[in-house]
């Protein structure tokens, strides 16, 4: 039975919240409940001209929330902003004006208006989209001041250089959707409130979709959303696609305001840098912070008129002070805030406990090959959750087939024909001296590199040519040796975020907010849940994975990795920064997985010791190709494997030497 | 195509890079030490330009029958020397600042919106506090002449803005290239943490470049105030036509630079004297913006350089 009907917090999923009726969710929180109390009272209270200013803010707030996508979620930069929204402004009081206009119905001139605000974006994107972030800053600031030369100076739609079109009227009065007459400037406040109200309400869905987790997995990491199935050039082109419409929705919701365009003078390159303030103090992904600083971007300038301070001030002001508070932004402190308000003193007790035990714990309990706190009826309830949310498993000898793979740089030859093989269900090591090639074989089998000559085969498929993501898709997925988890979020989110592939459901399905869309993300909560309390992180669901220590992040990383639905896991050096004991509870951890969950394992690691202990074949890689393969005693034997890495006086050599030579497994090379 | 344009076109064209060219050297040299976008240089050359105009005119009295004066404070020469020691120290102030143990811990594109920031400030103090009046136009510190290259004229003022740009590049890439100093800021742009550890002083070297940096962006912003008549305004173009010049060269290479600024000074030269027949402005906006969008796109595929690898020389 689907998750969403079973009551929530039982059992193993004790502590985990349903994140279903997000919108709810979100607006029961208090800051929340205060901010629409404030707006709704501003409204009806305030004074006409207080009402005025902060019903200009709306517009802009809406334009805020796209850039929040593009800079919070994706960690892009839109400094084209102003020049889409006032030209979706022009447009829509052009289209709809029967004046010297083309009088069309509003709702077709709104549509249209957006279409052009969102072909803007998306279409720089899409010539762009495999660029450097840093140089497609600078090409949206070319889009705005191509605007700027085009658009702008023409009359009959921003009145023209001099304004006005030659004294040719621009009015295009306010419509009356629905029969609702907006004259009043009241009526139009709460009719603009309105718009805002529906395009939180869709963007706070998508947020919480595995869409929205994709997009900030997307923007934290690259190549890790690359390894766990995202697409990162699709998202990026959806994150200015979906920051142009917004731009076009407020820029259509500003004509409608101002009926007559505002000169073009305040929507130039200066305010596209002034606006990036909203952003950058609202921080990754609180849409709350968004409007609170479209509010004091245009509310402030009328309350401060008598000391003769400009809006421009304010915002270059708020834009440096913005930039202090890091990625998480003012609005990240006022989530923890309320974070803190949630789960109360029992974390804020736990958290300091935790702490002070986690290393003796780990140095104890986990080290041992009884791994987890666990019952074993629990851990039996977990592994089912997760089998079901795995993928079937491929019929294929072979999970990985790197054949003779060859690449250089310039004049290093950083592999010169190695050959792995990982045979479904086994765990292999991958060792050998810095500079081995071991990260750049991973990087060409991942999809990251693509190889000078060679093929690598996955499940018996040719994927030499193929994406990373899609080679993800076809059940592999990969950890980093720098641990890439998204500090500003809770560990829940972070492991979450590897399900946007695995999960059955169109974003569509989310922003409508059909239930049995929310069940299917259920299923990958639980999912990541099991996953989490495997690998004995699930207290640390709702915290931000930013405060923890080294150990929880690197499994909370595995956690996710897992979740992305894997039938090979890369690890690229696990135990890299742990303490020896740490190291061996990771290997353990590792170990026990590989076996419930029948995965395939290859794993690069300089803790020797543990890689022999844990995996049934292991590769010896040199000078960009394999010196050595068989089981671990065999490779602990091998004379040229201990003069060239390994050294000859070693305890465990000794251990191996001991022991008698099992079979080699018959995949192996 | 009207061909008998062709020598015309290249003169102008190479005066006309020389204003573009100087805001991408600034770009470039602080994209090598901190791998953020300098933004902060149109602030500085925005003070630089209002320091100079302030200097050479003298300040705005708000008396309308005071207007066209000559109420010159000092000379030129010594106005542009005083411009440019001004934009090293607000240049410094920048960096000392970025520089520092706390903010140098921050991501890249952090110290990118602060970069933004402090163009926002520094451009708005500057506009508020340093109004120049007297003279309608600003004085160059070249004089009024012009000197004949064939048959175009060409004012002394672009033609010793190319020479003092051509300069530059060259002693600029002698220094990076023949110097300890030098040798340490291409260390630091290839790798930050292997170059501290070999000895390299990244905050005193960082420091020192956003100085030399913000030297060079108050004499482009001096120059072009002696150019044009409104240069506040203009200079935010010009930073924008300057960054995309230094995108020609992946943000790292200042020949590269330079030659990006040549072609689209040409380019720009040629569309405004119709070289292509009759173009309008925006046309000629959109014509110059698809150039080099198609020219930057090249440039990454030539250099094999994607979001990927960019994102792993971060890390």
């Amino acid at each position: 039975m689907s998750g969403l009907f079973r009551a929530p917090g039982t059992g193993i999923f004790e502590g985990l919240e349903t994140k279903s009726r997000p919108v709810i969710r979100a607006m029961g929180s208090p800051a929340s409940l205060v901010l629409t109390g404030l707006l709704i009272a501003w409204g009806l209270l305030m004074a006409d001209y207080r009402v005025f200013g902060l019903t200009a803010a709306i517009p802009v707030a809406i334009l805020g929330l796209g850039l929040l996508v593009l800079q919070g979620w994706a960690r892009e930069i839109s400094l084209a902003s102003a020049g889409v929204f006032a030209s979706a402004m022009y447009y829509f009081n052009w289209l709809n004006r029967d004046d010297q206009g083309q009088g069309l119905p509003w709702i077709v001139a709104a549509l249209i208006a957006i279409a052009i605000a969102t072909t803007f974006m998306a279409g720089l994107a899409l010539a762009s989209g495999r660029l450097p972030v840093i140089y497609l800053v600078i090409l949206t600031l070319g889009l705005q001041v191509t605007i700027e030369k085009t658009i702008f100076p023409i009359g009959y739609l921003s009145g023209g250089v001099s304004g006005g079109n030659g004294g040719a009227a621009l009015i295009d009065p306010r419509p009356s959707p629905l029969g609702i007459d907006l004259v009043g400037d009241r009526t139009f406040y709460f009719f603009a409130l309105g718009w805002l109200a529906i395009v939180l309400v869709l963007l706070i869905r998508l947020r919480r979709s595995p869409a929205g987790l994709a997009f900030l997995v997307m923007g934290s990491n690259r190549q890790s959303a690359a390894a766990l199935g995202i697409p990162p050039v699709r998202f990026r082109i959806l994150a200015f696609t979906l920051a142009g419409f917004l731009a076009g929705v407020g820029g259509v919701l500003g004509s409608m305001f101002y009926t007559t365009p505002p000169l073009f003078l305040g929507w130039d390159v200066e305010t596209s840098l002034l606006l990036l303030s909203i952003p950058v103090l609202a921080g990754v992904d609180s849409m709350a912070a968004v409007i609170v600083m479209a509010a004091y971007l245009y509310v402030m300038p009328i309350e401060l008129e008598r000391w003769s301070i400009e809006q421009n001030f304010i915002a270059s002001v708020a834009l440096g002070f913005g930039a202090l508070f890091g990625a998480r932004g003012v609005g990240g402190r006022m989530q923890d805030l309320e974070r803190r308000r949630r789960y109360g003193r029992r974390r804020q007790r736990t958290k300091r406990k935790r702490m002070a035990t986690a290393v003796l714990r780990e140095s104890s309990g986990l080290a041992g090959e009884n791994t987890s706190v666990l019952t074993s009826a629990e851990r039996a309830e977990c592994l089912a959750v997760l089998e079901r949310w795995l993928p079937p498993r491929p019929e294929h000898d072979l999970a990985l087939r790197a054949t003779d793979l060859r690449l250089s740089f310039g004049p290093i030859h950083a592999l010169t024909g190695a050959s792995v093989d990982v045979p479904v269900g086994q765990m292999v090591g991958l060792i050998g001296p810095n500079g081995a090639g071991k990260t750049t074989l991973f990087d060409v089998v991942s999809g990251f590199t693509t190889p000078e000559a060679g093929t690598v085969e996955l499940f018996g498929r040719d994927v030499t040519r193929t994406s990373s993501w899609n080679r993800s898709r076809l059940g592999m997925t990969r950890t980093f040796q720098n641990t890439r988890v998204i500090p500003e979020l809770t560990a829940g989110d972070n492991i979450c975020g590897g399900a946007w592939a695995s999960v059955d459901a169109r974003t569509a399905s989310f922003l409508a907010g059909r239930p049995s869309a929310w069940a299917k993300l259920r299923e990958a909560e639980e999912a990541g849940y099991a996953a989490a309390r495997l690998l004995d992180v699930h207290l640390y669901w709702d915290e931000r994975v930013g405060s923890l220590e080294f150990s929880a992040r690197r499994r909370i990383e595995i956690a996710r990795a897992l979740v992305a639905g894997p039938r090979l896991l890369l690890l690229d050096e696990p135990a890299a920064g742990l303490d020896p004991a740490s190291s061996s509870a990771m290997f353990s951890l590792i170990r026990r997985l590989h076996t419930d969950l029948g995965l395939s394992v290859l794993i690069v690691e300089h803790y020797v010791r543990a890689v022999l202990d844990s995996c049934d074949l292991v590769y010896v890689l040199a000078e960009g190709s394999v010196l050595a393969s068989g089981i671990p005693a065999e490779i602990a034997a091998n004379t040229e494997v201990q003069e060239r890495y390994l050294g000859t006086r070693l305890d465990y050599l000794l251990d191996f030497s001991e022991d008698p030579i099992p079979q080699a497994p018959e995949a192996g090379r | 195509m009207q061909l008998d344009l062709v020598p015309e076109i290249v003169v102008l064209g190479l005066t006309v890079a020389a204003l573009y060219g100087m805001l991408p050297v600034a770009i470039v040299l602080t994209y090598r030490i901190s791998r953020t976008i300098g933004f902060v240089h149109g602030g500085i050359a925005i003070f630089g330009a209002l320091v100079y105009s302030y200097l050479v005119r003298g300040p705005a009295d708000g008396d309308a029958a005071h207007f066209g004066h000559n109420d010159a404070i000092i000379g030129t020469t010594p106005a542009i020397l005083i411009a440019i020691a001004a934009g090293a120290a607000v240049g410094i102030g920048f960096g000392a600042l970025v520089m520092s143990r706390w903010m140098a811990e921050l991501p890249g594109m952090t110290l990118t919106v602060i970069s933004i920031a402090g163009l926002l400030v520094i451009g708005n103090l500057s506009g508020y506090y340093i109004r120049p009046g007297g003279l309608s136009i600003t004085p160059s510190p070249f004089g009024d002449g012009g000197t004949r290259i064939g048959d175009v004229v060409v004012t002394n003022h672009r033609l010793a803005a190319l020479l003092i740009l051509c300069a530059l590049v060259a002693a600029l890439a002698l220094f990076l290239s023949r110097t300890y100093t030098g040798l340490a800021i291409r260390a630091i742009a290839d790798d930050v943490e292997a170059s501290v550890w070999c000895g390299a002083k990244l905050r005193l070297i960082g420091t020192g470049v956003y100085g030399a940096s913000g030297a060079i962006a108050a004499l482009g912003g001096a120059m072009y105030a002696a150019a044009v008549a409104e240069p506040v305004d203009g200079i935010l173009l010009l930073l924008v036509r300057g960054m995309l010049i230094a995108v020609v060269g992946g943000l790292r290479s200042l020949p590269l630079a330079l030659a990006g600024a040549v072609l689209y000074g040409i380019l720009e030269t040629a569309l405004v004297v119709g070289f292509f027949g009759d173009v309008s402005a925006g046309g000629r906006e959109v014509t110059l913006s698809c150039a080099l969008l198609a020219l930057i796109v090249i440039a990454a595929r030539v250099r094999k350089e994607s979001f990927f690898l960019l994102e792993r020389r971060q890390a």
